[in-house]
């Protein structure tokens, strides 16, 4: 099992879209797909139409049950959604409770992976013990960046904080987002993107936007469009990526 | 079968009947094929699993279904034919491959007709339960046409699910639900899913005439012979012609052992089955290495494995010409009235009126004193084997060991279950060592035979040859001196044979 987690701390990057649709393709690829809405603000929820929770989760945290009964199958085979759940937005506190405070999420993914073959985190704008829950449980993090110097800005704090946690070898990979070629720091940034960005970049598209409004991940009503084709070429980078990180730590062992 | 409620005879008059409260989205009614596929053994039913493969233009939709659950386990375009474990998609591989090992994959029943999907959907138009209604005909049976309802329920919406299998049920549509529903439906119809298998399970019991249960249990061999000819003619997969030849054996067996026909009677059939045996023997022995090749890879060092793959590529040459050639002579009008005329035989043996004084006798007395007579030869043959004895003197224990064991399989079920269980565990156990010990110098021997002419003197495959020609003595020597400790283990079961068998009256 792979859990990427779709991470950036600035809000209104393409989180969201990018953990639906590449959790979207993921499953009509045949692998056994959950997306995790960790965002109280539940958007990714929203787009698949399940209604966010109001407080179950937590009894799960405690230990009282299993994540596996909160899951809800979306309208595509293969793609499972563990919704948002509005009493998560004080997980932190939550977290605090347990011996080992950044290891609870991934204590809660590993049942899961039996069920799935790929995780996506669809996780909220912060940084906090969440974050670094996800930074400890996930395969590896993609993160979601606009092309200007802010973010680029930002991209650097989470290396920094990564660092001061020793969690430097957690394999970091930007995806550019959000990319308007109109735009010269757009271009400047494309031209010098960040280390380890990945070549495929999301431009900016209203189709995008519209998920929203079809509540559907992009493929289904804007098929052979140039978003959904940078998803999908997107989504094969990231295969190839996890495939050979994979790799890399067998080769270690 | 259930008579069809008049709703489901016309499906849109059954969407009419829906609770006007549901949300329906209907979907366009589609043209569909499906096949159902299987082993012959029917492998995956009998772990609780269908694959049901639809046709359709790109490439087929397989679904792999848990039948007891009635869900999706698995699903996958492939524009491949299910054939083969290791040509499966991988996502099918891993689980499939040890339920099918080396048996290929059949379609078992073919659905054509058209479908109409449905969905339920709450407010917020999510989906919670999705229906397809299938009507169509299938080739098996012409009369009448199939129907079926999957109702596929979604993960974390269970009670929108089991509401709308309420509506069905209260509708008459209870029995037509299901994904298994195809299989259950051939059983309706004459044919059972799960029908094949070659184990052996009798009904007569212990004062059955002797003869009656000779004929339930050469009747069910030749039945097993039959329903594995066609797969053995066109080479469908190498069990086909094991459970051939094994049935073959038995019937052998059978004859020399259950002495209720006059020997003239049958000693045409005696011939000709051991003709079957013979002429099923080269195509056996290819397919035998062909199955066993990885081990022989495993045998020898990684760099010297590559190199036998000429020698691989000539046995499943010579495989494809031995098959060929089978075919031929199980298509000749010898075999066939083999068959026929064994079969003509046995109906005029069930009147009764020319059985033996041994033929009337009851069974159970006639099982105990062969099976007693036998253990005493497996011992007598046995203990006079030691560590000088030449290798025939194994190969004959062999053949007593097996004739032990087809007796106590015919024949189990007239005494206790789990005693019968350990003898046959033994006499397996032995027969296991006994035919490693004789199949690794026959199979050294064919394949050095076999490998005549393929590399040359110095060359990396003459090296890989030789190293696999060592490695099988040396596996043979580890078999030998296994003998001893399992021929102790056979010999230590005597007074469960002797409380058993011995002292019970077989008549001459």
């Amino acid at each position: 099992m792979k859990i990427i987690g779709i991470y950036n701390i600035k809000g209104g990057v393409g989180k969201t879209a990018t953990a639906v649709n590449l959790g979207y393709i993921s499953s009509q690829a045949g692998l056994r797909t959950l997306v995790w809405d960790l965002d109280p603000q539940g958007a990714a929820s929203f787009y698949f139409r399940i209604k966010p929770r109001l407080k179950g989760q937590k009894k799960l945290l405690r230990g009282k049950g299993d994540l596996d009964s909160a899951i809800k199958a979306t309208d595509y085979p293969g793609l499972d959604l563990l919704p948002a759940d509005f009493g998560l937005r004080n997980l932190d506190l939550l977290f605090e409770e347990f011996k080992h405070p950044t290891l609870q999420l991934l204590a809660l993914l590993k049942p899961l992976s039996e069920n799935y073959d790929r995780i996506y985190l669809d996780c909220p704008p912060s940084i906090s013990l969440l974050s670094e829950n996800v930074f400890r449980a996930v395969t590896a993090l993609v993160v979601p960046t606009i092309p200007t110097v802010l973010s680029l800005r930002t991209l650097a704090q989470i290396q920094a904080f990564l660092e001061e946690h020793k969690l430097e070898r957690l394999p970091v990979w930007p995806l550019l987002s959000m990319v308007d070629r109109r735009k010269r720091m757009h271009l400047e940034v494309l031209a010098k993107p960040p280390e380890h960005s990945f070549s495929n970049s999301i431009p900016y598209n209203s189709a995008i936007e519209l998920m929203g409004e079809h509540r559907q991940p992009l493929l289904l009503y804007a098929k052979n469009s140039q978003p959904a084709n940078a998803y999908e070429s997107l989504w094969q980078e990231l295969e190839l990526r996890l495939s050979e990180t994979g790799k890399k730590q067998k080769g270690k062992k | 079968m259930n008579a069809l409620p008049d709703a489901l005879a016309d499906p849109d008059q059954l969407l009419e009947s829906m609770p006007a409260s549901w949300r329906l989205h209907i979907g366009h009614k589609e043209h569909c094929s499906a096949t159902w596929y299987d082993s012959f053994d029917w492998r995956l039913f009998q772990a609780g699993l269908g694959l049901r493969v639809e046709a359709s233009v790109e490439a087929g939709n397989w679904y792999l279904l848990d039948l007891k659950d009635d869900t999706l386990l698995a699903q996958l375009k492939s524009s491949q034919q299910p054939g083969f474990a290791n040509e499966l998609p991988e996502l099918l591989r891993s689980r499939l491959g040890p339920l099918l090992e080396m048996r290929t994959l059949l379609p078992r029943l073919h659905f054509h007709g058209h479908r109409q999907p449905l969905a339920i959907l709450n407010k917020e138009d999510k989906t919670l339960v999705r229906l397809e209604l299938w009507r169509g005909e299938s080739r098996l049976v012409e009369s009448r046409p199939a129907i079926f309802v999957h109702l596929q329920g979604l993960k974390g919406y269970e009670k929108a699910a089991a509401r709308v299998r309420h509506w069905c049920e209260r509708q008459g549509l209870g029995h037509l639900i299901g994904q298994t529903q195809p299989l259950i439906w051939l059983q309706d119809h004459g044919q059972r899913a799960g029908d094949y298998s070659a184990k052996l399970n009798f009904d007569f019991q212990a004062d059955t005439p002797a003869a009656e249960a000779a004929m339930e249990i050469l009747g069910f061999l030749l039945w097993v012979m039959r329903a594995n000819m066609q797969g053995t003619s066109q080479g469908l997969d190498s069990e086909f012609l094991h459970d051939l030849r094994v049935a073959v054996r038995r019937t052998r067996s059978a004859l020399s052992q259950i002495k209720v026909f006059e020997p003239e009677a049958i000693a045409g059939f005696r011939k000709g089955f051991g003709w079957l045996g013979q002429i099923t023997g080269p195509t056996r022995d290819l397919d035998v290495h062909l199955l066993e090749f990885p081990q022989y890879l495993a045998l020898l060092p990684a760099e010297h494995q590559e190199a036998l793959e000429p020698l691989r590529a000539r046995i499943a040459e010579r495989q494809r010409l031995a098959q060929a050639a089978l075919a031929k002579e199980l298509a000749t009008t010898e075999c066939q009235g083999l068959f026929n005329d064994w079969d003509e035989f046995l109906q005029a043996q069930t009147s009764g009126r020319n059985w033996s004084k041994r033929g009337l006798q009851p069974v159970s007395e006639l099982a105990s004193g062969r099976i007693w007579r036998s253990y005493l030869q497996v011992c007598k043959d046995g203990e006079a084997i030691d560590d000088q004895s030449p290798a025939e003197a194994l190969h004959e224990l062999r053949k007593d060991c097996k004739k032990l064991r087809y007796l106590l399989e015919f024949f189990q079920h007239l005494y206790p279950q789990d005693r019968m269980r350990e003898l046959i565990r033994h006499t397996k156990t032995m027969l296991d060592t006994l035919g490693r010990f004789q199949d690794l110098e026959v199979q050294a021997n064919s394949l050095h035979s076999l490998s005549e002419g393929l590399f040359t003197q110095g060359s990396p495959g003459q090296q890989a040859e030789q190293l696999l020609m060592e490695a099988l003595a040396n596996e043979q020597a580890k078999e030998r001196t296994l003998f001893a400790s399992r021929l102790a283990d056979l010999l230590s079961q005597k007074s469960v044979y002797k409380k058993l068998f011995a002292n019970r009256k077989e008549g001459r």
